[in-house]
């Protein structure tokens, strides 16, 4: 086969239709990074033109262009849109896009899941942006503390807007955070060890799984908040046994690790771009994966300097002071070893390292405001003053927004094959540059002058009038050269002329293909030998059109790719994933009308899209797999290899594993405040309110522990290809589940108060709820299993979907015990 | 000329960082020990700019004097010894100076009680016959230090005298102590600094530090 | 999996560490352990500084543990997350000798 009639069959394979067909119905990851980039650009604008409008407001004293009512929209939506509608999902778009190509594989592990991921962040966002134009917009601040939040002081649909809508587009993260860690982990080109994983991989990786460990607690409070709103459940309410720290605390366990999910990917860019426009290598490697681990565990540790001064002992606010000290090393190591990384190479002032060197002194005084806030006594002070505003966009803006635009005019020839047009990128630099320090610079002082943040007006006599003035007028400066990037990259996708193969002479595998990208990333991938594959191998772009490598061969329509062992990136076996299809967009939409029935109080209906829901996951599931086995497969002259349903650890394993993962945080954090309330709240739980229950709490568990073995019997008869017991101990896995949810059930119903009578009750019910719905989805998994065996898909060889429930089944099993345990203690204590 | 130099200065520093509500302009022993260590720190984070800047840019001029370096000095000297040192000795001035901030028992202390309300506060202290209520108006003696036990009746707010001390939440459900003292007599501003909702902007009230006479006179009940 | 445990066993074990700080804080001040005079000092400073001081031996004891992994960029990688959990628990725990209990 030549290189054209190989890129014609393979584009058949991976590309999409065209037209709105295509837009409907495309999987490909390029495809889907582009739409989240373009889309998350979009909302950097709207939230940039509530930017504009609070600086309007702020410029001058006792200003009415806009009352607080609309000014408390303008900065909570502003916040949100930033962090939640831009911010991350502009870095997944960035993953999406160019990480199989830097790994040197034709797509994510995950197509469908990419999707998905896609249309609940749209259609979440969608619903944030209409309730700004209907003018009933969240107004709580980004952060949404309680009881502000809460139905007594908000007693408007806004606050719910907020909740569920955030919440639908965080289902997009956390799938985009399993995809980017499997996808990391398996799914790269052969011989890539992982230590010769280009370094933004190893970024990716990091944040994908601290996202993995941070979301749950957001969504946990988020669906804790809604259901106080909704039922009137007292999670948050001191005069029924709640806190409203409580609140405080998931949201910054969450919140803090998000800053530097926002940061890491961004700084992922730099090491990139970086080395390149020194033309060098990156100065230590190992030691910067070995900073990043350090930041993704410290970063958990920071959360309680946003709690300074909410009254926590000194001694506690300690710990929190020094670990926040502490995580600035790692990132000191990361400044030093790009500034010797620029000495060791020739560094050229192309417009990317222009860029770069705005992020140097925006980051580093970033930096330098952070260490000052991490010191106790000083954000005592600062907390809640302008000066936290000027830190934050410092940070922020330095550390994500300035590494992103020059990773944007890196890139930007990849996506659109052209070469940018001269002068305009240099002159939109300088508009932001210098725009952004007269805006916020002059906010440090602002903030130490005594001006908190979040007022919509000032009086004169603050002396704060001119400093807001001049913010104000740089703000407008710094919009000008926004808009002058938007213009720039225009023209650079509609009129420039074509760019070569590899403008910057960079050595990663996404430039060893034609730019603009086909569907397909590679005609045949490579064998990696080492970290810069395209500096050893010049040609390899070529060698790999002509068919040179693994999977050159397109076969049966099916889209593969190569996945390899974990570490040493030895050849594992065959990725076969799954082509174009509406489910992803369906099943968004039927997600979404699920949060649309909450956010108008139908709450009976909402059980109508539940239902949907799993009608549609277990037609996901279905329409994959094989019923006869498709054996070792050739995959280049004279190698063969397993596919993914054949072999153990297929991604399919590896995402639910992660997924787990992430659950098991969601019932950490849960846990988390059923013992933060214990401690804090006083007379907790009140004794009259204990009662009993340990038979029935014994039914469950022993039913738990059934449902758990039966799976796993199940799993091992389907293994050894007995398809009638399979079957049969599938059955019974499912009758035990179902025991373990009526059980769980009436422990509740005969043992506990009301759920709205005492935070107890709540979070004790919420514990069993959430006990109850995993023995539901272990249900199932069972049920699925079970049909499955009977219609032939799983077999002694195909064993995948096998080990996957077991994995639910297993799962389930361990929450109801620990959960029983939990809810049962005070009778058992008492 | 030197001394002209530093005399115009500081007036221009003490000018431009005065202000009812500023942290810099502080009239109390807690508000003036944070303003040290925030010159100290800006002085601290002057430095570290200077060096970085000056690195970055050395790294665009060819000179033979210039040579590279290996991760040894970058990355162990640079990245983490140095951070590292600063950081912990940092670490150790801020906690020590916090332990003297913070409301531990001392002699001679004065009670009050603040609750927030949305938008006002109430404050309530013991007087010669009975209990003294104010309404966004506290009294306090200048001199002695003030514990101000926090309590909110609705949402969360924060009480803050920027020129006396930091700030502290009133949480529902939650009793905070904050440690306040005046150096002297006078009006000082302050507010709320928690948004609470529509009317936050104008969260605000003064505390009134009083000379012993006045503060007899206002315990006995009358308004000086 | 195992893998992933290894580049971060000192990591975790700070975490672990660091958790287990915070709520021995948590309930020791709720519990008054800081109004319990033992051996000429606070039963709340005694039992925080033991348990900080354990935390720092077994952050010693996984360096040590560390080096039995294959040498490779495993082990420097877990060897390196080692030392820093090591050392971030000795300054993270580091305020329970001087900060005041439950003030
Ligand atoms: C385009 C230039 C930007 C301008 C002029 C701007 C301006 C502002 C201002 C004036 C505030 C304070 C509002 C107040 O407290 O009353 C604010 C808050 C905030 N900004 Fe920006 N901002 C910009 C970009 C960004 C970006 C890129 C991000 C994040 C990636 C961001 C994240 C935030 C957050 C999280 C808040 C806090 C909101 C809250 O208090 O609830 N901003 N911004
Ligand atoms: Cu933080």
């Amino acid at each position: 086969m030549n290189a054209l009639n190989r890129h014609r069959a393979l584009t058949t394979i991976w590309g999409s239709p065209q037209g709105w067909r295509g837009t409907a119905t495309s999987v490909n990851h390029s495809d889907i990074g582009r739409r989240f980039i373009v889309a998350a650009f979009a909302f950097f604008a709207i939230g940039g033109v509530l930017a504009m409008l609070m600086r309007a407001q702020l410029a001058t004293p006792g200003s009415a262009f806009v009352g607080p009512e609309i000014y408390n929209q303008l900065f909570t939506m502003h916040g949100s849109i930033m962090m939640f509608l831009f911010a991350i999902p502009m870095f997944e778009g960035l993953a999406l896009y160019l990480l199989p190509k830097m790994l040197g594989s034709r797509d994510m592990a995950f197509p469908r899941l990419s999707a998905y991921g896609w249309w609940c962040y749209l259609f979440g966002g969608t619903i944030l942006i209409v309730s700004l134009a209907l003018g009933v917009a969240p107004d709580s601040g980004w952060f949404m503390y309680t009881p502000l939040s809460s139905k007594a002081y908000t007693p408007g649909i806004n606050a719910d807007v907020w909740l569920l809508g955030i919440t639908f587009v965080e289902i997009s993260a956390v799938a985009a955070a399993i995809e980017i860690t499997v996808s990391i982990l398996k799914v790269r080109a052969p011989g890539m060890r992982l230590d010769r994983m280009p370094l933004l991989a190893w970024y990716l990786l990091v944040t994908a799984l601290m996202m993995i460990a941070a979301f749950p607690p957001l969504i946990l409070a988020s669906m804790l908040l809604e259901v106080e709103r909704a039922f009137g459940w007292p999670f948050f309410d001191p005069d029924r046994g709640g806190s409203p720290l409580l609140w405080q605390h998931l949201f910054w366990l969450f919140g803090h690790p998000e800053v530097y999910i926002i940061f890491l990917p961004a700084a992922g860019v730099v090491s990139t771009v970086l080395p390149v426009m020194a033309r060098t290598r990156i100065l230590g490697y190992g030691w910067i994966v070995a900073a990043l681990l350090a930041l993704a565990f410290l970063s958990f540790g920071l959360w309680v300097h946003h709690m300074f001064t909410t009254g926590i002992p000194h001694m506690a606010l300690g710990f929190f002071s020094a670990a926040s000290a502490l995580v600035a090393v790692p990132t000191a190591l990361q400044i030093f070893a790009w500034l010797g990384t620029l000495w060791n190479g020739r560094p050229e002032l192309k417009l990317p390292m222009l860029y770069l060197l705005g992020f140097f002194l925006i980051f580093v005084l970033g930096g330098l405001t952070g260490v000052m806030l991490a010191m106790v006594p000083f954000d005592w002070q600062a907390h809640d003053t302008y000066f936290v505003v000027a830190h934050l966009h410092y940070v922020l803006i330095g550390g994500f927004v300035f590494p992103m635009l020059a990773g944007a005019y890196y890139w930007l020839p990849h996506f659109t094959g052209r070469a940018r047009v001269p002068k305009l990128g240099e002159a939109a630099f300088w508009l932001i540059f210098v725009g952004f320090n007269v805006t916020f610079f002059l906010m440090h002082l602002t903030g130490l002058l005594g001006m908190p943040r979040r007022i919509y007006t000032y009086p004169e006599e603050m002396g704060w009038t001119w400093l807001n003035l001049l913010s104000s007028v740089g703000s407008f400066a710094m919009a000008f050269g926004f808009a002058l990037f938007a213009i720039d990259v225009a023209l650079q996708i509609f009129m420039s002329r074509r760019s070569r193969r590899n403008p910057w002479g960079g050595s990663t595998l996404e430039w060893a293909m034609p730019i603009p990208a086909s569907a397909y990333n590679f005609a045949s991938q490579p064998h990696i030998e080492d970290r810069d594959p395209l500096a050893t191998d010049p040609e390899l772009g070529l060698r790999l059109a002509r068919g040179e490598g693994y999977l050159a061969e397109a076969r049966h329509g099916r889209r593969e790719t190569m996945a390899v062992d974990i570490t040493t990136g030895a050849v594992d076996h065959v990725v076969v994933l799954p082509g174009n299809t509406r489910l992803p967009i369906i099943t968004a939409a039927v997600t979404g009308s699920f949060f649309l029935c909450l956010l108008f109080g139908f709450y009976w209906l909402a059980l109508v899209p539940v239902a949907g829901v799993i009608a549609l996951g277990w037609r996901w599931a279905w329409t994959l797999g094989w019923q006869e086995d498709l054996g070792r497969v050739s995959i280049r002259p004279g190698e063969t290899a397993l596919t993914h349903r054949e072999t153990a650890g297929a991604p399919g394993w590896w995402g639910s594993v992660f997924l787990l993962v992430s659950d098991a945080t969601l019932l950490g954090s849960l846990l988390f405040g059923y013992a933060f309330l214990w401690v804090v709240a006083s007379n907790w739980p009140p004794p009259e309110l204990i009662g009993g229950g340990i038979f029935i709490g014994l039914v469950a568990a022993l039913s738990a522990l059934a449902g758990t073995a039966l799976t796993r019997r199940a799993t091992s008869a389907s293994k050894a290809g007995s398809t009638a017991s399979a079957s049969r101990a599938a059955s019974a896995a499912m009758g035990a589940q179902a025991v373990v949810i009526a059980a769980l059930m009436s422990v509740g119903i005969t043992e506990l108060p009301v759920p709205g009578s005492h935070a107890y009750a709540a979070i004790c019910w919420t514990l069993l709820l959430y006990a109850a719905v995993h023995a539901l989805i272990a249900l199932l998994c069972a049920a699925f299993i079970r049909a499955r065996v009977v219609s032939g898909h799983v077999s002694g060889t195909r064993t995948l979907e096998a080990s996957v429930a077991q994995l639910f089944g297993d799962y389930a099993g361990a929450a109801t015990l620990i959960v029983l345990l939990c809810v049962l203690a005070p009778a058992v204590l008492s | 000329m030197l001394y002209r130099l530093r005399v115009t200065i500081t007036a221009l520093a003490v000018g431009g960082c005065s202000g009812p509500l500023s942290t810099l302009d502080t009239a109390g022993p807690a508000a003036a020990s944070i303003a040290t260590l925030w010159w100290a720190m800006l002085a601290g984070a002057a430095v570290l700019t200077f060096l970085v800047m000056t690195l970055l840019a050395l790294a665009f001029v060819r000179r033979p004097w210039r040579r590279a370096g290996g991760t040894s000095l970058w990355i162990g000297w640079l990245g983490v010894a140095m951070p590292t040192t600063i950081l912990i000795a940092l670490l150790g001035f801020a906690l020590t100076l916090g332990e003297r901030i913070i409301a531990r028992p001392v002699p001679g202390v004065v009670t009050v009680e603040a609750t927030g309300h949305q938008w006002y506060w109430d404050f309530r202290q013991p007087g010669a016959n009975g209990a003294i209520e104010t309404r966004d108006v506290l009294h306090i003696p200048a001199g002695r230090p003030v514990d101000v036990r926090i309590f909110s009746a609705d949402v969360i707010h924060s009480f803050w005298v920027p020129r006396l001390a930091g700030k502290m939440d009133a949480i529902p459900g939650h009793l905070n102590v904050l440690r306040i003292e005046a150096d002297w007599p006078g009006e000082f501003e302050g507010r709320s600094a928690e948004f609470s909702g529509a009317g936050y902007a104008g969260h605000r009230f003064r505390v009134i530090a009083h000379d012993e006479a006045d503060w007899a006179a206002f315990q006995l009940g009358g308004r000086p | 999996m195992m893998f992933l445990a290894r580049i971060s066993a000192g990591l975790l074990l700070w975490a672990f560490g660091f958790s287990l700080l915070y709520a021995l804080h948590g309930f020791g001040c709720e519990g008054g352990w800081h109004e319990i005079r033992i051996a000429g000092g606070m039963l709340f400073r005694w039992v925080m500084v033991s348990v900080w001081v354990l935390l720092c031996i077994a952050g010693l004891a996984v360096i040590w543990w560390i080096r039995s992994v294959p040498a490779g960029f495993e082990r420097r990688l877990g060897f390196a997350s080692a030392l820093v959990g090591c050392a971030a628990t000795v300054v993270t725990g580091a305020p329970v000798t001087i900060t005041s209990a439950c003030v």
